[in-house]
Order: C-alpha cells, then structure tokens, then sequence
C-alpha cells in the first residue's frame, strides 16, 4: 500500500543518504539535490491525489484528511519551488527539514492517538525551529530562540495534560476516548487546549508568532502561518471534534469566545503596527481564530466550514508572505515603503493585493466563501449575537487591510531595483498559480 | 432577444483590453477603450428595451446554491437605466480630471460600471453580493487614490467602514434567508418568503434595513456620505451619488418591503417618522454648508430621506413614486455634481463665500445651473416633479405626519435659491475676472443631462410603465 507519507519518509531517508554519498564522491553542487527534493514533494502529491487513506492503530483516515493533506503538500509544494528559486545555494540541511516539517503536517493530520499527535507536531516544530535558525537573516537567533522556549513550553504543557487524560481515562485512542460518556479529566483536556493553541497561535497564547515571524525568512514565513498552522488547527479539530465528547453548548460558547478575542486583539494590535511583515502576522493571527470559530461550533457543519476555512487562508497567507517576500528583498519594511511595490513587480503586487483581499474576505475571492460557511455554520446553530460581534470585529480587519491597500497608490518615482534573488518570472510564475487557486478553490466548497 | 450576459463581457472585455494594456503598451488609448465598451452597453441595453432581455443560469457550486443566475425582475428596468446611462455621462469629467494613473483609475471605473448593473439583474443571492461588493472595493480606491488630497485617506476608510458595515448585515439576512428557505434564488426566496418563523423574519428585515440605512443613507449613518463626495473626484461623485445610493433603495424595496410586506406594516411609522428627521436634518445641515458639493451631498441625504418615506409608505402611489425619485435624483444630482466639477475647475474653488457674479463671466454655465436647480427643486414638467408627487400622496395616505416632510423641500428651495444668488448673481469675485466659459464639450455634456429629466418630467408614464412593484 502506498501512501504519500510513506513516499516523504523514505525519500527524505533517501535524501539524507544522497548528501553523504555527495560528499564521499566530492561532488560540490548540491542543485541536484534540491530539484530531487522538489521532485520528491511533487510526488508525494499525486499519490495523495490518487492513493489517500491509511488505516493503521495510530495514523488513521477521517472525511476530510485527504483533502486536507493534499492542499497542505500543495502548498509545502509552491513554497519549496519559491525557496529553491529564491536561493539556490541553500544547505542541503534545509531539504530534510522542509520534508520532515511537511511530513509531521501530513501526520497530524491523520494521527488518530493522542502520543501519535504529541509526536508528530513535535515533529513538525523540531523542523520549523530549524527551519528558522538555519537560514540568512539578521535576527534569526532571536526567532529562534523565541521559538524554541516557548515552544517546547507548550510542549510540555501538552504532554502534561495528555498524561492528565490517560491517568482518568486509560486510552488514548481516539475512538476509546470518544465513547466515555463523562469527562472525568477535564484539567487534562484544559491543558492540552494550552499546547494546542500555542500551536495554532489561539490568545492569549499567540505572543511568539509575531517575533518569529517577523525575525524568519519569508519563505520560512510562509510555511510557519500556512502549514504549520493548518496542521495546529487541524489536531484541534481531532482533538475536540473526533476524540473527546466535550459538544456541549457551554464549550462551544466558550470556544466562540476565545475565537473572537482572538479575532478582536489581533486586528487590534494589527491596526497599530508599522511594518508591513508584522501586520501580516497579526493578520495571520486573526485568520486562526477565525477557523476556530468554526471549530468551536463542535458539529459537522462547524468542521466542515472550519476545513474549508482553513484552505483558504493557508493559500493567501502563502501567497501574501511569498509576495512580499520579494518586496522584502527590496528594503520595502514600512508602510510608508508601499508605494514602491509596482515598481519591483506589478504581478507580484497584484497577487499580494488579490492576496489581501481573500484575507479580508472580500468576494469573488475564496476567502469570502470560508467567510460566509462560518457564519452560515453559526446562524445555523442559534449563535445569531456572536454573529453580529464578529461583523463588527470584521470592520477593525477590513480598516488594517485596506489601510495597507490605499497605501499602494503608484507614485512615478526614480525607484531602483535594488537586488532580486533569484528568477523573478519563476517566483511570479509560483505566484501567479497560487493567486489562481485562490479563486478556483471554491469549488471544494461542501466537501 | 439580447442576453443579459452581454452586460457581463462587454466591460469585462474592456477591464481586460486595459489591464492587458497596462503590462504592454499598445495604440488605443484608454479613453477610447473605456468609451467604447459603455457606449456598446448602452447600445445593447436600448436594443434590449425593444427586443426583450433573455436570462441565463450556470450553476457554479450546488452544495450552497451558488449558481451565476441572470434575469430581469420587476424593478430591474429604471435602475438599469441610471446605471448604463450615468457612467457614460459621468466619465466625460473623468477625462479632465484625472490625471495620474489614468489607466487604473478606468479600471475601477468600468469595473464598478460592470458590477452596478449586474446587481440589478442578478437573481443568485451570492453573485448579487460578490458583485455589491467589487463596487464597494472599486469605490474605496476611485476615492483613496484619486480624491482630493487632503482628507483622501480618511473619507475613504470612512465610506469603506460604513458600507462594509451595511454589507455585512446584507450578508448576515441573506445567509439567514438561506438556511430558512434552503436557496439562495430570489425567485424561490420570494415564493418562500411568507414561511420564515417570525423572530427569524424580524431579524432579516432589521438587517436589510441597516444596510438601507447606511448605502441611502438615513439620519444615524449617514456621516460618510459627505466626506465621500467631497473627497471623490467628480465622476466618482457622479457614479456614488447617482447609482450607488440607489443600491440602498433598491435592496430596502426588493428584500425588505417587497419581501415581508407584514413587517414593514407593523414598523410603519416609526420607518416613516425616521425619514421625515432625516430629511428635514438634512436639510437644516445643508443650510450652514459653503462648499457647494458638500451641499448637494447633504441635499442628496434629503432626498434620499423622501425616497425612504416613499417606500415605508408601502402604497402604490409611495413606491414607485420613490422609485421614479430614485431615477430622477440620479440624472439631477449628476448633472449639479458636473457642475461642481466645473466650478472647481474654472475657478479653483467650491466655497460659496468666494464665489459670485459669474453669471457675467460665463452665461452657458449659468443656463445648465439654473436648469439643474430648478429642476431639484421639483418644478413641474420636470423629473422631480411628478416623483415628489407621487411620494407625497402615498406618503399622505399611510401616515399624516410624513407631510412635515414638506418643510424640507421649503428649506431646500431656500438653500438651492441661496447658493444660485451666491454663484451666480451678486458682485463678481475680485479673483474671478479671468473666468472663463465652459467648453463645448462640457455644454455638451450637460445638456445630454438635461434630455432624460425633461424627457421624465414631461412623461413619467414611459418609466412607470417599465417597472412593476412585484419580484
């Protein structure tokens, strides 16, 4: 049985092995290297198109894990072919660990035991953490560092509530935990809700996401706000949906309400920032718990809007960091920089704008389908006032967003292109595809 | 037969011709693209009123009804009108006043062009709003990137907060309408209407009427309108105020009135006793203003205010009254933005202190000046006369005190009468000596305002005849 995860384990294997056989053999460039590992992504993406379902006693398949899975390696996909244009020089260190971080997203997604989520996230964060560390960029020991404390905080916090859980209920299974009619560890459940949201980046446990952010590389960016995070927000989805019997209207208003502060201090703090990287991280924040609203309706019409939700902001918020990426590049740090956008690349300020747009929600793009399956999902179930808060939040997003866009007003300046790493065209090429799926995306709607 | 969905291609074909334009240059310029495609629209949509209009259906994603459904109701016809005819009249300013990034800017233009008559002839609730909001996109830019420089940023960020605010409660009632009728169809909303439980229905009808509130808009949220229109450029104006808070009117008629008759009875008059406010605040407001666009925004407030009052009034006579207002404050208040425009052009400023005697200097513009405000002021055998009318009688037969109304229109003649004498009649300006005349091509221009308001004034009969108060 063949299985994009088992293709991504034994290639990065197989990568790993290519490197030292390099080495022996002397051979210096490590190009060859790179394109195997595109095409290692790229294959591991048609078997999860074609060959999908798993069932082993701790990685097994639901409704949505195939469909999760491939747009999670088609993103990893579009975001290794923009880091191998970008620099072609990279250490082949950051090949393995771009697998392995993709690799332990896929098995979040289908773990179906909680040590098996445990491990596998800490995969995903052991990659990303050097993923941060190992790349060119003025501060990325402080990324790092941030990064590493407060992530294996978190991790500790998880373990200590999954351990919490096994002492009240003796499994960890998700199908034995989904039949125990009472909750006899709910302190257990509470701390792993701490772990996770730290993950998804949930307030009040969103603060290192900003640094980290802003301190990484862009690509690196890319693949923290879109994979990382579909992955933390889709163990919630196990977690709360699949494993434990917690669909209570209590918990749900309560998860409603840490969406919506979620929602409503991001978009705050956003409205305040200077740096364009910094508000697109807040942003990114915001975006998180707007999937979490849709969790915390706890049916299947909560989940399958909060799937399809997550889609979306995981296309645009790579495209708007592989975007600016390349303004990046260019010195482009403040708002009052924006001006100079067109004049580095007019395609790629028109996807960074198309970008935006889908994360303010605004039609034809997909973001506004996600938007409109959240609030159908919550109208649905009764929660009409929490309906009316989130339009009102909504204006505090839609104000920070458009006032980046009014910023991009074309100015005739005598602006030089400073340096672009890399091909252009290839980058706006990857853009470009990106910038596509984000409006044929809406046919996955319902799925 | 035309299909409708030639409104759809022929403006797309435009914003695609420019954008391709815009990445390699070519030998068309922009003005002609974009005058090409309205004039091709407006010839279709002419045809169109002979020949009948034929809809189409392409359902898109079943799973929530999204289907591209283009079909003319019972209202679709006045609006229509305002909406192919005003952008064609409305960008003959554009080609003097903008004068950087042009090629963006006619981008915007057509794109809102396009997206205000497919709202009108969209059945599907969703591509109803994916469109109601590309204008609201559009507009934010037309105003951020081109308006006056000094309050650009703020006017636009306030017009965007206010009308995204209007069209999240456009969205909440039409997700609500959904899951209680299980389409997103207008037609099997309307068939389906009279089964939402009550609470559920009064909750619809409050959304659709804040959305009214804001896009009219009526007295609590009505504060962006004037910054909006100071801050656009003139065509911008001419599009805003003339088919833009229409769109308020047109959603209150389609899914408040028409849709829950019985809730709209039952608020009635406290509906009507908020229009009456509105406008007779709007008219008190306009009263203090000096800068002459800003007082035809307020003044649009005021008729706009009657519009309301016409369509609470839920009577024949008020309805259509208000739709036939509707129409005709479009081409008015169009043509006394132009004005505005030219007045700045001519003479560098719209403050009514600074103004005065240029009837001397410039004797065609006084002709299209007086015939503007003559015609707001609702004189007969023109448009305003027999909407007003109608508006009054039906406004009459629901509710006694809607006549207060009245006093606005007394107070608006004040205002209009003052700001012509301070245009117009007294000393010249001692800056004003080097005016000059309008162009041809403005006199032009102007008069082509001037056909459907008198063509209306003398025959309402043509547009009461081509609307129907029925979904």
């Amino acid at each position: 049985m063949i299985n994009s995860e088992y293709v991504l384990f034994a290639g990065a294997l197989v990568l790993i092995l290519i490197d030292f056989l390099r080495k022996t053999l002397g051979v210096e460039s490590k190009k060859s290297l790179h394109y195997a590992t595109l095409i290692l992504l790229f294959l591991a993406f048609i078997v999860e198109l074609f060959y999908g379902d798993m069932n082993l006693p701790f990685f097994s398949s639901t409704q949505y894990t195939g469909f999760i899975n491939s747009f999670i390696l088609f993103i990893a996909l579009a975001i290794y072919a923009f880091f191998l244009v970008d620099s072609e020089e990279h250490s082949a260190f950051m090949d393995f660990l771009f697998v392995f971080a993709t690799l332990g997203a896929l098995l979040v997604v289908i773990s179906s035991n909680l040590i098996a989520l445990a491990v596998s996230i800490e995969l995903i964060s052991l990659a990303s953490y050097g993923l941060v560390f190992f790349q060119k960029s003025d501060r990325r020991m402080e990324g790092a560092m941030k990064f590493v404390v407060l992530g294996f905080l978190s991790f500790v916090i998880m373990l200590f509530g999954i351990s919490l859980v096994y002492s009240g209920s003796g499994t960890l299974d998700f199908t034995g935990l989904s039949i125990i009619n009472y909750v006899p560890f709910i302190g257990g459940i509470a701390l792993l809700m701490v772990g996770l949201s730290f993950k998804s980046t949930i307030v009040p446990f969103h603060m290192w996401a900003p640094d980290v952010y802003e301190a990484s590389n862009g690509t690196v960016t890319a693949f923290l706000s879109s994979v990382s995070k579909t992955a933390g927000l889709v163990a919630m989805i196990r977690v709360f949906f699949y494993a434990f019997p917690v669909s209570s209207q209590f918990v749900s208003i309560m998860f409603i309400i840490l969406a919506i502060s979620t929602i409503f201090f991001s978009s705050f703090l956003a409205t305040v920032q200077d740096k364009i990287k910094r508000i697109l991280a807040y942003s990114s924040i915001s975006q998180a718990g707007f999937a979490f609203v849709g969790v915390s309706v706890l049916n299947t019409q909560g989940i399958s809007s909060a799937v399809f939700y997550i889609f979306t902001f995981a296309i645009a918020d790579a495209l708007i960091f592989l975007s600016y990426k390349i303004f990046e590049d260019n010195k482009i740090i403040y708002k009052k920089d924006m001006p100079l956008m067109p004049a580095v690349s007019k395609i790629a300020t028109i996807c960074f704008f198309i970008g935006i747009l889908s994360l303010a929600g605004f039609p034809p793009t997909m973001g506004f389908f996600g938007k409109l399956l959240i609030f159908s999902a919550l109208l649905q179930n009764g929660y009409i006032t929490y309906v009316i808060a989130l339009f009102v939040i909504l204006l505090f997003s839609t104000f920070y967003y458009f006032g980046l866009l009014r910023e991009l007003i074309l100015e005739k300046s005598v602006f030089k292109i400073q340096k672009i790493s890399g091909n252009l065209h290839a980058k706006e090429a990857i853009l470009i595809i990106l910038t596509i799926a984000l409006f044929i995306g809406v046919i996955f709607v319902g799925l | 037969m035309i299909q409708l969905l030639g409104f759809l291609i022929l403006p797309a074909i435009g914003v695609i011709a420019l954008a391709v334009k815009r990445l390699c240059s070519s030998i068309m310029s922009d003005e002609k693209i974009v005058f090409g495609v309205i004039l091709a629209t407006a010839f279709l949509f002419f045809t169109g009123l002979f020949l009948g209009f034929a809809g189409i259906s392409i359902n898109l994603v079943s799973s929530i009804d999204f289907a591209f459904t283009l079909e003319t109701n019972g209202l679709s016809i006045p609006f229509m009108l305002l909406a192919v005819v005003l952008p064609a009249l409305g960008l003959w300013s554009a080609h003097h006043e903008i004068k950087k990034n042009t090629n963006l800017f006619y981008i915007f233009y057509l794109l809102s062009y396009m997206s205000l008559i497919m709202i009108f002839i969209s059945a599907n609730l969703i591509s109803f709003f994916i469109f109601w909001e590309v204008v609201l996109i559009s507009f934010f830019f037309i105003i951020a990137f081109w308006g006056d420089e000094k309050i650009r940023k703020r006017a636009s960020m306030k017009f965007l907060i206010f009308t995204q605010f209007g069209s999240l409660m456009l969205l909440g009632a039409f997700i609500l309408m959904f899951l209680y009728t299980g389409s997103f169809d207008i037609n099997v909303i309307s068939n389906l209407a009279s089964t939402i439980p009550s609470p559920i229905a009064d909750v619809i009808f409050l959304f659709v009427l804040i959305t009214a509130i804001v896009k009219m808009p009526i007295f609590p949220l009505h504060s962006w309108l004037p910054d909006a229109h100071v801050s656009a450029p003139t065509s911008g104006s001419v599009l805003l105020a003339g088919v833009l808070l229409k769109l308020g009117g047109y959603a209150l008629l389609l899914f408040g009135v028409l849709l829950f008759p019985s809730i709209t009875s039952l608020f009635q008059k406290p509906l009507i006793i908020l229009g009456v406010f509105t406008a007779i605040y709007a008219t008190f407001v306009a009263s203090t203003q000096n800068d002459f666009k800003r007082l035809i925004a307020y003044s649009s407030i005021f008729y706009m205010a009657l519009v309301f009052v016409g369509l609470a009034s839920m009577s024949y006579f008020g309805e259509s009254g208000a739709v036939l207002l509707m129409v005709s404050h479009g081409f008015i208040v169009g043509m006394l933005f132009v004005l505005a425009g030219i007045l700045k052009k001519k003479t560098g400023t719209r403050d009514l202190n600074k103004l005065g005697g240029l009837m001397a200097r410039m004797p065609v513009y006084t002709l299209f000046l007086t015939i503007a405000i003559i015609a707001t002021l609702g004189v007969p055998g023109l448009s305003n006369f027999p909407a007003e009318l109608l508006v009054f009688l039906g406004a009459y037969g629901a509710y006694t005190l809607s006549l207060v109304s009245l006093v606005g229109v007394l107070i608006a003649t004040n205002y209009y009468l003052g700001a012509l004498k301070r245009i117009l009649f007294s000393s010249l300006g001692k800056t004003l000596s080097k005016v000059t005349d309008i162009s041809m091509s403005d006199a032009i221009q102007l008069s082509l305002f001037t056909i459907p308001i008198i063509v209306l004034g003398i025959a309402p009969n043509l547009l009461m005849g081509a609307f129907n108060l029925l979904i």
